[in-house]
């Protein structure tokens, strides 16, 4: 499922948030949208997975303008998990899991065992069945991370975006959640978007980088294309080196702030 | 959220736990029958049932307790719900129809009628569905600053309360004549209803009642938040204009009946959540059961323990009520 996104504009309470925002993202494959505080990362996230509808500009999906499709429908295609996700004290993560389906079911019609069966999948697909009857929010970061990954499956969507879905996580969990996101993108040809902060991450697991600015795009491209000392500087301002690792990984190390 | 204990809650529990309450409600509904300044035998209240014995307590059961017994019972159901509801669609643990303010937009507005336009009595809850909407419409104005946060919310419904507050004792001060109708209002009691309440209060009970049964599985996604609630397909402004119209139907139809009885919607709907849990699908049928309970049980004791003074059911449901919503308001805020 491919999206284009075309003279986009955003404002958020007259003020504008992004401007002129031209992007295909590439189907089947992981991109990240990386930039500094405040470039507009999330906001574009949240226009794409239609979270936010006041903008300008247009968003296609499969040669459909998104707003024009169903919001039920378009949720079977595209699931987003938002950044602070909160839930009811008591919501078990199968409970969590199920909501996934809703999309689904209406008044008249639901399929139980079909949905059963999904909700199954989409935790052993994330490493959560063993939690089935735990409580969400009395989960580990990392865990309740995974748990959510699990209702965005639910939803069997084509594509997946995710607002830094590893903020706040330790590292080995950060690693954790980023190889299951790969895992899906390889195995079920899931088309991921993120918003990355972590710079070293968004080379290592992307396929494909859009580089935010001053609330439009600054460039974009493969991780190698994209990143190297000019991008660092201009866009994060800060002096730094790329080299390469070991494994053969490029590795930002940052140096300095410029001034 | 209840920090609830991490008892797994497996669905032949809740039903189980549905089915206590139905029968504290029953038990509640009966209680209310028997008890009172006279007596009625269960064996009596059976004959007068199935029609086939008169007795002299027969007029007292069927024009006096049947009446105010199902007037109390649809107005706890009611009052239940519209507080579960906009618990969930305000984001709020105190948010409750008499402490947001839409109970005085409701009671404004049907005062209004009954002081303004006398024998008008019939478009009492309509007018008071317009009240309790606009209620609540000033509320989310005045609260709405970058998305709902709950305190400003209450702070919001206070004021919107108060204001209300002093245009209804405004109005019993100009009208001084007809005040005894409108007192009766302040405080909220079931004193004197009888069936032409019932027939006031049962359309919307069923209508908003059964609208609310249906919306159970959208307020289960939106507490998981507005934007998670927009990714899985909701139409979060829309359902929550819907959610709140129905909510302020339930509570306009609650009080054009009885006046401003308050923390039903507070008490029940609380209650309910730490025993069935946040899911709507069950706590929305424990909230209605549980309310049926409370205010036939209340009502009983409040014309009963004093005897020969009746007390409204509101005065004994505010004694209740604010310690309750004192407690809740340092657990939860």
């Amino acid at each position: 499922m491919s999206i284009d996104v075309r003279n986009l504009a955003v404002e958020i309470n007259n003020k504008l948030i992004l401007d002129d925002v031209n992007i295909s993202i590439p189907k089947n494959k992981i991109t990240s949208i990386i930039g500094p505080n405040g470039a507009g990362k999330s906001t574009l996230l949240k226009a794409i997975g239609r979270i936010n509808t006041s903008y300008t500009g247009q968003i296609v999906m499969d040669g459909y303008d998104i707003k024009s499709i169903s919001r039920k429908i378009f949720a079977r295609k595209l699931a987003i998990l938002p950044q602070g996700m909160q839930a009811p004290a008591d919501v078990t993560v199968r409970q969590l899991v199920d909501y996934g389906r809703f999309p689904y079911r209406s008044w008249f019609k639901s399929n139980k065992k079909e949905d059963e069966e999904i909700v199954d999948w989409a935790m052993k697909e994330t490493k959560v069945t063993s939690l089935a009857d735990r409580q969400v929010m009395s989960l580990s970061g990392g865990e309740r991370q995974r748990a959510w990954i699990a209702m965005a499956l639910a939803q069997k969507p084509e594509v997946l975006l995710l607002d830094e879905p590893t903020t706040y996580l330790d590292i080995a969990h950060q690693l954790e959640v980023m190889d299951i996101i790969t895992r899906l993108n390889k195995e079920l040809g899931l088309t991921v978007m993120m918003v990355l902060h972590d710079l070293n991450q968004a080379v290592k697991y992307s396929d494909y980088l859009v580089v935010v600015k001053d609330k439009g795009v600054y460039s974009t491209g493969t991780p190698s294309q994209v990143m190297n000392e000019t991008v660092l500087k201009d866009v994060f301002g800060v002096k730094g080196e790329v080299f390469t690792n070991s494994h053969g990984e490029e590795i930002l190390a940052p140096v300095e702030v410029v001034r | 959220m209840a920090e609830s204990s991490s008892k797994n809650r497996s669905i032949k529990w809740r039903v189980s736990l549905l089915v206590i309450f139905a029968i504290l409600a029953g038990v509640g509904f009966l209680f209310s029958l028997i008890k009172g300044s006279v007596e009625i035998p269960i064996t009596e209240i059976l004959g007068a049932v199935t029609g086939n014995n008169s007795h002299i307590h027969e007029n007292i059961f069927m024009n006096i307790r049947l009446p105010r017994t199902i007037v109390g019972a649809l107005v706890g159901i009611n009052l239940a719900l519209s507080g579960a509801i906009l618990q969930a669609i305000m984001k709020n643990p105190l948010a409750d129809p008499h402490i947001i303010g839409i109970s005085s937009g409701a009671g404004i507005a049907g005062i209004m009628v009954l002081v303004l336009f006398p024998g008008y009595e019939m478009f009492i809850t309509p007018v008071a569905f317009v009240g309790a909407m606009l209620a609540a419409v000033c509320i989310y104005i005045l609260a709405w600053k970058n998305g709902i946060r709950p305190v400003r919310i209450i702070l919001a419904g206070v004021a919107v309360s108060a204001f209300l507050g002093a245009g209804i004792s405004g109005m019993m001060i100009f009208n001084s004549d007809r005040i005894h109708n409108a007192l009766m209002w302040m405080v909220g009691g079931l004193s004197a209803r009888s069936w032409p309440h019932v027939a006031m209060i049962w359309p919307y009970a069923v209508g908003a009642g059964i609208l609310a049964m249906l919306s159970a599985r959208h307020i289960n996604i939106l507490q998981l938040g507005d934007d998670v609630a927009k990714g899985l397909g909701i139409r979060v402004e829309l359902t929550r204009v819907v959610l709140t119209a129905i909510a302020a139907l339930l509570a306009a139809s609650a009080v054009s009946v009885v006046g401003l009885l308050g923390f039903v919607g507070l008490i029940v709907p609380h209650a309910a959540r730490l025993m069935i849990g946040s899911d709507y699908r069950f706590l929305l049928p424990a909230s209605a059961l549980l309310g049926v309970a409370l205010v036939t049980i209340c009502d009983t004791i409040a014309r009963s323990a004093f005897a020969p003074v009746e007390l409204p059911v509101g005065i004994l449901m505010a004694a209740l009520g604010a310690p309750f919503f004192l407690f809740l308001l340092r657990r939860e805020l």
